[in-house]
């Protein structure tokens, strides 16, 4: 059985009725900060116990409490997980708590109305009705581990009570130490323990049975024989769990590479990274390796296992556990920031979560009707830069470099007409993903239903801009527009009217020639061109007799003339990258081609077709 | 394997008795530190006979019925077969369920059964509890709503249990179409189909209403009303008990599936007291049985005492007959002597012989006392001073009849017996005066039946949580809401006051009782603090939204305190109660008073109990006779000679109250 879906009323910042859905396996939970991610883990850990999280009493903050101050914090909290695929073994167990179809469910209902003593009234059920049979045993085939954001590996590996070391220990000796216990015989090693601390004590002579002589004595003469304690100076005390609790792990810096138990080192010593690591293959062991058989449902909780790794790292780490949950199904969560991360598993794993009007939403990828030649294109092509779409709080998808370059800066001239809205790109929290193509219906998919499956879309708003690309040698001017050849264009009439994503094409030809074409902007484009030419030719002198023309006056054919010729002979991102440079530097102004003033003006959240 | 082969292999598998010393040794030497015996005289399991080691040894692969005489040690027995499975237990998630008929009965298992396999709580996968709780635990509540249709509220999906005497406001909605034979529109849960005989059965409680209801022959369409109510008291969510198990059964023969899952789930189940299985139960249970789990039935026919509830001991017999379950015996009876174990096998003309172990501490363990018509209530003196000077500890015995209604001719209180609002209130604050503790629960009962009747007659109520109507949360809330009401009027001399005229009473209580309820509310919270409690008025003056607290009709002159039965003697400890409530009981002395008469009853006067030798009054008697294992006293009015000459004739000795034989 697996955890299916989360439903959650009330709780933290979920105001209304929020549901995520989760698959066997890795999740990976993306989006921007406060947009619930620990509210989803923290509401896991309620519900299914978790040991050092699902007994803590819920307080006040845990109500969802509105910034508005008109408005009231939530009457009571639910939350609902939905379990899925259970084993016949499974449903007999869990029988009370399912329906006729095998699915179970568990309920937390809290009340906010504390007692006097400031506690929270707190109904749990499993399956549809609160009065059915629950057995709370069945929460010990639950095995839930959870790793925090911030870990403190260190504190957790070294000797303790809270020892997450001690823990593996005692469970990989869960059923010896039991049948130690029916038997009344020590443990293996609690014998060898023993066996040292009579040595160590039976050294005469040695200095630590003298200085327990010594102590012994002082501790007589000044109590006396009817007050006095007896000591004894040994390593630990002699039971199963005080020696394991006593234990640390200590690191060599390459595997293999130590010759002997002193070369290992304090944990102190090493890097933050790899005593996470080190923390991590623990609980994993844990987890994998000492469950029964009685285990229904392993679920391991991580937030931001990036944290003090490299990239690489990171992508190791996460295929690594993408692998265990396959193999030893468990059922792995991470929420993460990293777009290293987001970009090295495969879509299918990751949640977005966004909000919307002030609402969390959580929409899985796999749900969003990616055919399987999409979602492989996409998995393929995902990388670091292009998986930044995944915490974009919009999104402007281009064809190429020169669009990558332009944009940012083409931006500001547009947003400055535009009242209400940011000022750049950065401000708007509008990434511009570089497709290095036209692989509109793969990334937009995401964002709009474009192959009507009627599937769900991620609610964050989308722009692409592309080109109308008409045949070769063509020079389209206003007046005589020719009709592009681009298999874009198809998915114009799909994407304009879903709620998420847009779609503008060159009404002309390419993003240069349009953007040449657009009003005087030959005036200083052409210049820039020019300053890219590198040899006395035909080229420079074409150029330089362009420029010497008079674009107001000029006409559109000639315009045309002037654009192809521009467009045929420069390099694309040598080119972008000059004019940008000329925009920030020089102040000048350019006219933005209305097609990528709506793109950018869509993409920032502003209505491109308003007054 | 011989018993003592049977004995060592119990000890070992049960206490791990090492295998070098004998049982006995076992108990001597590391028997001091063991909880499971150290209280004990003797090894617990080498004390078994032979017949209780071959239940607990039987297989639990194949259907038993477990015939056990009282006083058998059927409880251990069952306890030790428990903790034996359980220990070896390997059919997880799957688990062994014992249900019994009593929550308290089913406690007492459990405690055995945590004795022998040394845990605290049995708990998941086995279950050991009342077969109710069972039911609707494990059935009816997660799974009732695929076959009623029930929507749920909150997502909440647990049925509502009416009673089918309940008479809540709310029920107004569920009444059916046409009235029945003169007797007004049923509400739903008044009736229920048998599936058995295909019959609507009436059951409101009320005896002459029905009677006529059940004599009718139904029409079609009164059938399709009666039926279509059903429907729709079901689909809002409620359900009597006989409802209940009906659906229970329609869910396990219409989701083969799910029968099975269930039988996995428990593929092994023990009924405790199968005699009170009712026709239902057993088809439920068998539904089981075809899916592979085993049944053991442990019981004693002769103990069945709930025909009013529809079950016949015959239909038992029949059905372990038919299915060839293995019949095994427990026939000695560790708990009476012999005098007393032979009249009850003679009550019941049982062919079972019943060997006893104990030997008799009375001169005369079966006493007879004959008393005057008028001189039931001071049956608990004689019998209280009987017992002192016969030196038997009045802690471990009882005084039982079959009615309620004598049992309140013996002892102060008792629910059933108050029937109108003013004598509940009357009552409430009477007992709250005395304060014992016994009387206090009672006057908690009261005084919350009467302020949902009066204030929240449209709430459906938690009759066992003090009528605790279904908008207060808390039980405690309501019971500290009631104890501060009852506690502010007992100081309030106008209403403590029972001395006074039921006139002048019911005016006070009218100018008074609202301003405690309202000034008690005050520290409770929501949702009972937001509740304005209107005074009450008179009849005269009766207004919609008012509660009406009325003077009884002609009884406006009269004591107030003169319907209050007074304590025969306050002090006496001992317990005054029914036959059914000492069922599975074990005591030292137990007087069964009989009624003073034939009339209304078919088994409470002694010559039913010895007319008909299988009839249930026979079985009552049985019941009751066989709990004590010293003294048995029948309490009966004033028998003719022959009827002596009958009595003494049976074994016993016969007194009359003036008479003494010690």
């Amino acid at each position: 059985m697996y955890l299916r879906e989360l439903h959650i009323d009330g709780y933290k910042p979920f105001r209304e009725a929020f549901t995520v859905s989760l698959q066997e396996g890795l999740n990976v939970i993306v989006g921007e900060n406060a947009s619930g991610k620990t509210a989803i883990i923290d509401a896991i850990r309620i519900l299914l116990r978790e040991d050092e999280f699902g007994y803590t009493p819920v307080t006040e903050s845990d109500f969802h409490r509105p910034f508005d101050s008109s408005q009231e914090s939530a009457q009571a909290f639910r939350l609902r997980a939905g379990f899925a695929d259970l084993s016949y073994e499974e449903h007999v167990a869990f029988l009370p708590c399912s329906d006729m179809d095998g699915n179970a469910s568990l309920t937390l209902l809290v009340d906010n109305k504390p007692n006097h003593l400031g506690r929270y009234k707190r109904t749990l059920w499993g399956g549809e009705s609160q009065a059915s049979m629950f057995e709370w045993e069945l929460f010990d085939t639950i095995n839930l581990v959870y790793l925090p954001p911030l870990r403190d590996a260190e504190s957790r590996l070294s000797e303790g009570k809270s020892s997450r070391l001690a823990r593996l220990l005692k469970n990989l000796q869960r059923q010896a130490i039991q049948e130690a216990k029916q038997k009344g015989e020590p443990l293996p090693l609690e014998k060898e323990v023993h066996d040292f601390n009579e040595q160590l004590s039976s050294v005469e002579d040695g200095a630590i049975a003298q200085a327990n002589d010594l102590i012994r004595e002082r501790l007589i003469e000044s109590l006396g024989s009817v007050f006095g304690q007896d000591a004894r100076i040994q390593f630990s005390e002699v039971s199963f769990n005080r020696i394991v609790e006593s234990l640390r792990l200590l690191f060599f810096p390459n595997i293999g590479g130590a010759s002997s138990p002193a070369d290992f080192r304090v944990l102190d010593e090493n890097s933050l990274g790899y005593n996470n690591m080190l923390y991590l293959a623990t609980v994993l062991a844990e987890l994998t390796e000492t469950h029964d058989e009685k285990d229904y449902l392993r679920v391991l909780l991580i937030e931001e296992p990036e944290a003090h790794l490299h990239p690489q790292l990171q992508i190791r780490l996460l295929k690594y556990l993408e692998r265990t949950a396959r193999e030893k199904d468990v059922q792995v969560v991470v929420t993460t920031h990293s777009p290293v991360l987001a970009s090295s598993v495969s879509l299918d794993t990751i949640i977005k979560l966004c909000v919307v009007n002030g609402m969390p939403r959580a929409i899985a990828l796999h749900s969003c009707g990616l055919t399987d030649n999409s979602k492989a294109f996409l998995d393929r092509w995902l990388d670091a830069t292009k998986s930044t779409l995944l915490f974009a709080r919009g999104i402007i998808l281009v064809e190429g470099i020169a669009e990558a370059m332009l944009l940012p800066e083409l931006a500001k001239i547009a947003l400055r007409e535009h009242e209400g809205l940011p000022e750049t790109l950065e401000d708007a929290g509008v990434s511009i993903i570089n497709m290095n193509g036209i692989y509109f219906k793969h990334f937009m998919q995401l964002f709009s239903d474009l192959c009507e499956s009627d599937s769900n879309s991620i609610p964050v708003r989308c722009a692409g801009i592309t080109d109308n690309d008409p045949p070769n040698g063509s020079k389209p001017t206003p007046s005589s527009l020719v009709r592009g050849k681009n298999p874009a264009l198809n998915l114009q009439e799909a994407a304009n009217t879903s709620d998420w994503a847009r779609l503008y094409a060159s009404p002309l030809k390419t993003f240069e020639y349009d953007l040449a074409m657009e009003e005087y902007n030959l005036k200083v484009l052409l210049p820039v061109a020019l300053s890219l030419v590198d040899t006395d030719g035909s080229i420079r002198e074409r150029y330089e007799e362009l420029i010497r023309k008079n674009w107001h006056t000029e006409s559109e054919d000639n315009r045309a003339d002037a654009s192809n010729y521009l467009l045929e002979h420069i390099d694309k991102g040598e080119f972008a990258q000059a004019l940008a440079t000329q925009l920030i530097s020089s102040r000048e102004l350019i006219s933005v081609p209305e097609y990528i003033s709506k793109a950018i003006i869509w993409a920032c959240g502003g209505n491109p077709d308003g007054p | 394997m011989d018993r003592e082969a049977k004995t060592e292999y119990l000890a070992r598998s049960i206490c791990g008795k090492p295998p070098d010393v004998t049982p006995s040794e076992c108990h001597s030497s590391l028997g001091w530190n063991n909880p499971l015996c150290h209280e004990y005289e003797a090894c617990r399991i080498a004390e078994k006979s032979e017949q209780q080691l071959n239940y607990i040894l039987s297989s639990i692969k194949e259907c038993v019925f477990l015939k056990a005489c009282p006083g058998s040690g059927k409880t251990e027995a069952v306890g030790m077969k428990a903790a034996f499975e359980m220990m070896r237990w390997k059919e997880t998630p799957g688990g062994i369920a014992v249900l019994a008929f009593t929550n308290n009965a089913a406690k007492v298992i459990e405690k055995r059964a945590g004795q022998f396999a040394g845990v605290k709580k049995i708990g998941y996968p086995h279950f050991i509890g009342t077969i109710d709780s069972w039911l609707h635990g494990y059935i009816a509540h997660p799974f009732a709503h695929f076959v009623t249709g029930y929507d749920g509220k909150d997502g909440d999906h647990s049925i509502r249990v009416v009673d089918n005497t309940s008479q809540a406001d709310f029920l107004n909605a569920f009444k059916t179409s046409y009235g029945l034979g003169q007797t007004g529109n049923p509400t739903a849960n008044q009736y229920f189909f048998d599936t058995e005989t295909g019959k609507y059965i009436f059951a409101s409680g009320k005896q002459s209403k029905d009677g006529k209801r059940t004599s009718q022959t139904l029409k079609e369409w009164q059938e399709a009303d009666l039926e279509s109510t059903k429907m729709r008291f079901e689909k809002a969510g409620f359900a009597t008990y006989q409802d209940i198990e009906r659906i229970c059964l329609k869910l396990l023969s219409d989701y083969e599936e799910f029968a099975q899952l269930l039988s996995r789930r428990f593929p092994f189940i023990v009924i405790d007291e199968c005699q009170d299985l009712s026709w239902r139960q057993i088809h439920i249970l068998d539904n089981l049985r075809l899916h592979g789990t085993a049944l053991h039935l442990i019981g004693d026919l002769n103990q069945a005492i709930y025909e009013f509830k529809k079950v016949v001991p015959e239909k038992v017999a029949e059905y372990t007959h038919e299915k060839n379950f293995n019949v095994l015996p427990l026939s000695i009876n560790y708990r009476s002597c012999q005098q007393i174990a032979d009249l009850c096998t003679n009550i019941v003309c049982s062919t079972d012989g019943v060997t006893t172990i104990p030997i008799n501490k009375q001169e005369y363990p079966c006493v007879c006392l004959s008393f005057e018509r008028g001189e039931m209530m001071e049956l608990p003196v004689w019998f209280s001073g009987y017992l002192d000077r016969s030196g038997i500890d009045k802690q471990r015995s009882a005084i039982v009849t079959r009615s309620w209604a004598n049992v309140s001719r013996m002892r102060p209180a008792n629910s059933r017996q108050v029937g109108k609002y003013q004598e509940r209130l009357a009552m409430a604050i009477h007992l709250w005066k005395t304060g014992c503790r016994q009387a206090t629960e009672d006057a908690l009962k009261f005084f919350g039946c009467f302020v949902t009747e009066k204030y929240f007659p449209k709430q459906p109520t938690n009759n066992r949580e003090h009528y605790r109507p279904e908008f207060v949360d808390s039980a405690l809330t309501w019971r500290l809401f009631l104890a501060a009401v009852l506690g502010k009027c007992c100081q309030d001399e106008r209403l403590c006051n029972l001395g006074q005229t039921w006139e002048n009473w019911a005016q006070a209580t009218r100018n008074t009782l609202h301003e405690h309820l309202n000034t008690s509310v005050n520290t409770l919270g929501a949702p009972l603090s937001e509740y304005d409690f209107h005074p009450l008025v008179g009849k005269n003056r009766k207004h919609e939204s008012f509660p009406v607290f009325a003077t009884p009709q002609g009884k406006g002159n009269n004591q107030v305190s003169s319907i209050i039965p007074s304590y025969p003697s306050a002090q006496t400890p001992l317990r005054i109660t029914t036959i059914h409530n000492v069922k599975g009981e074990t005591l030292e002395a137990l007087m069964l008073v009989s009624a003073l008469d034939k009339r209304g009853t078919n088994d409470g006067y002694w010559t039913q109990w010895l007319d008909d030798l299988t009839s249930e009054a026979a079985r009552l008697a049985y019941v009751a006779s066989s709990r004590p294992r010293q003294l048995i006293v029948w309490a009966v009015p004033k028998p003719s000679r022959t009827e002596t000459d009958r009595l003494a004739k049976m074994g016993f000795k016969v007194l009359s109250m003036s008479e003494d034989v010690n």
